[in-house]
């Protein structure tokens, strides 16, 4: 269940790692900063966590396609590593901007759904978590159709094949881009709102996610927006089975320890071409 | 002397006289108060914060409760040996944090100048305090559980509530009490406790003071406090079988364990905390009615006072200001402050070297203060009469169980099933 909700942060990141050759370290920040949204739409209104994944995706597509605008755009130009340590500062902007907010508390939003308990063929798994998984699945589902069927997704493809040829070939690379970056924000949109019925969000929980994710990235394939599903799967396995099997403790470390594994054998990733 | 001149003399004369009795006013004593506001654990914070103000406002004489009792600091106005000196507390959020904890301590004792300071409640956070406090040479009251805290040999940290082998012994007399008089069975023993200061100490205390008893400690799952997902960890207890599971968790992630509990159907026979997540208010308001049936170490109750009155009087104050009982922070942060008023008291000075001086010579009885068996200093600066006290959460509230003669109700042994509830 927890590599369901991995695999969509994961697909994020692999998004703008694709199309644009960039790694957004800021990314957990979005994912954070949806989870504050989730709370205070409970908060104030009282809407289920879960429901407010639509609500999040809407306003963190704003919200990436904004960053491209003002921020990542001057960058692209720029060295690699301006870009790399741009998105290092939206980071620490993004996370220092909601402690300044919100305080370091830990907050959780009441859900119905997470209380609730399933037993599906003898395993036992609670309503919250059943949700998030579904729920990363269909919008994982929404944006491989998206990539796969629409005339913009398969423009988007054919930039992160070759940048190059799609312009030569008309494509709106710059318009491109900001799509990209605001599906890549609204998935975290939609990740902040199906883990807030379990998980409390503090202006540090952008590590939490962020770290496994990259780990899925690199394992599905660098820049596979699929294999990054994958890949979040497998780390959601290896974390609890390995855990329960071996020490809980070092449930983390078997996780990179197989990440390690795959790169050495295959140094593209499960999936990677 | 001409006219201008004595004019100038009045006028030096009148604003004498209007600055004497703020000359003659008593300097305010400072005490610098590290708790976490913010952070993991702001609703232990804010009950600390809540406890240390009381007792000030007591011992100040802005609050009126316990008059012509023996209780240390009813009746005061202000310090009696410092001509009624008043108390000022200036709070530092530690957020939780050995580092913010750290520099907010070294802000605290360079910028406002405490003549005491006393926190952080987390142990990770005052083992970071300690050596600063110890440079400074600011006598720090703490209630951090950690052993490690006094065994450093530092001289100026004094704690006022249990250590980790104060606390962690009570649960070996309540099992030897429930087996022996209750004829309960139970079988394996395991530990569940996160990585830092408070849950390594308790984990350590246990696992020695098991050993000393022959009773073996079949697993121990430590575990970071940053994570999503504690189903290992959980799976892992569920499969060995433990059911007498101790654990120290801070909140947010006893919600989580507390919830993953339910969710793989763990219930062990007993799960007893050292306090930490079940203290906090808002770990209730999580997990609601799945709270119950916990059992902690406890150090206070207000139905305590049909052996110790006073503490009826003063809880009856506490709620009608906060709406709230007295629990095991607020408490312990009222004591605290008696403590160091005591001293003060004795030292008859706001200085630290005197403050320390008295400390060491402590000597309070249990109707003196709230902490319900007294504070003396052993040569380590711990609390050689502090004892504890097994409570079990029945209806949301901490219920004593143990010792039978604190008892208020009967345990529930063992918990039961999830599915029953």
């Amino acid at each position: 269940m927890f590599g369901g909700v991995i695999g969509l942060v994961a697909v994020g990141v692999s998004l703008i790692w694709g199309i644009m050759d960039l790694i957004n370290f800021a990314y957990g920040e979005y994912l954070m900063w949806a989870m504050y949204l989730t709370f205070f739409l409970w908060a104030t209104l009282g809407l289920e966590p879960i429901l407010s994944a639509p609500i999040n995706a809407v306003v963190l597509f704003v919200a990436g396609v904004v960053t491209y605008r003002f921020v990542i755009r001057a960058v692209l130009r720029g060295p690699i590593f301006a870009q790399m340590l741009s998105t290092f500062g939206l980071l620490v902007l993004l996370r220092y901007v909601a402690w300044l907010l919100f305080r370091p508390d830990d907050r959780q939003a009441q859900s119905v759904l997470a209380t609730s308990v399933l037993t599906v063929g003898g395993l036992r798994v609670s309503g919250g978590e059943l949700v998030a998984f579904a729920g990363s699945l269909l919008a994982t589902s929404v944006l491989f159709a998206f990539l796969k069927c629409t005339k913009t997704g398969k423009a988007l493809r054919a930039l992160a094949q070759d940048r190059e040829a799609a312009v030569a070939l008309g494509i709106d690379a710059d318009r491109l881009y900001a799509l990209a970056w605001g599906l890549s924000t609204a998935a975290a949109g939609v990740a902040g709102g199906l883990v807030s019925s379990f998980m409390y969000v503090n202006p540090l929980v952008g590590d939490v996610f962020l770290l496994p994710a990259f780990a899925a990235v690199a394992l599905g394939g660098f820049g596979n927006v699929y294999g990054a599903v994958g890949g979040g799967l497998v780390i959601g396995v290896v974390n609890v089975t390995g855990g329960t099997l071996t020490v809980p403790k070092v449930k983390l470390a078997l996780v990179y320890l197989v990440f390690l594994g795959v790169l050495f054998l295959r140094p593209k990733g499960l999936w990677g071409r | 002397m001409n006219r201008r001149t004595s004019m100038v003399l009045a006028l030096i004369a009148m604003v004498g006289l209007l600055a004497a009795p703020a000359l003659t006013q008593p300097k305010d004593v400072v005490l610098g108060v590290i708790i976490p506001l913010t952070g993991p654990a702001p609703g232990t914070g804010q009950d600390c914060k809540l406890g240390a103000e009381f007792a000030t406002d007591m011992i100040n004489g802005a609050l009126k409760v316990a008059d012509g009792s023996g209780l240390l600091g009813a009746g005061w106005n202000g310090i009696p040996s410092l001509g009624g000196a008043k108390l000022k507390l200036v709070f530092a959020d530690s957020q939780g944090s050995p580092e913010v904890g750290r520099a907010e301590a070294e802000r605290l004792i360079t910028t406002v100048k405490p003549s005491a300071t006393m926190g952080a409640w987390h142990s990770g956070v005052t083992v970071a305090i300690a050596p600063v406090i110890e440079r400074y040479r600011i006598p720090h009251m703490t209630i951090s559980t950690a052993t490690e805290l006094t065994q450093r040999g530092f001289q100026y940290l004094f704690r006022v509530g249990v250590n980790a082998h104060q606390g962690g012994e009570v649960l070996f007399q309540y099992l030897d009490w429930i087996s022996k008089e209750h004829g309960k069975k139970w079988g394996k023993l395991g530990q569940l406790h996160e990585d830092t200061a408070a849950g390594v100490n308790f984990a350590n205390a246990i696992e020695e003071m098991a050993k000393a008893r022959s009773i073996p400690v079949a697993l121990r799952v430590p575990y970071s406090r940053e994570q999503a997902n504690m189903d290992s960890e959980i799976l892992k207890l569920k499969s060995a079988g433990i059911d007498v599971l101790v654990q120290t968790s801070y909140t947010s992630d006893g919600i989580i364990i507390r919830k993953t509990m339910r969710k793989l159907d763990y219930a062990p026979a007993l799960i007893f905390s050292q306090g930490g997540f079940d203290d906090d208010p808002k770990f209730y308001e999580a997990v609601g009615d799945d709270a119950n049936y916990g059992s902690k170490r406890q150090l206070w109750s207000p139905v305590l006072s049909s052996t110790k009155p006073i503490l009826k009087t003063v809880n009856d104050e506490f709620r009608r200001r906060h709406g709230r009982d007295i629990n095991d922070n607020s408490v312990r942060y009222i004591t605290l402050i008696q403590v160091v008023a005591d001293a003060l008291n004795r030292a008859k000075s706001a200085d630290s070297q005197a403050i320390q001086k008295a400390l060491v010579a402590t000597d309070l009885k249990a109707e003196q203060v709230l902490l319900v068996h007294g504070v003396k200093f052993d040569a380590k600066h711990d609390n050689v009469l502090a004892k504890a006290m097994v409570a079990q959460i029945q209806e949301r509230q901490p219920k004593i169980v143990f010792p039978p003669e604190a008892a208020v109700t009967k345990p529930v042994w063992p918990i039961p099933a999830w599915n029953t509830r």
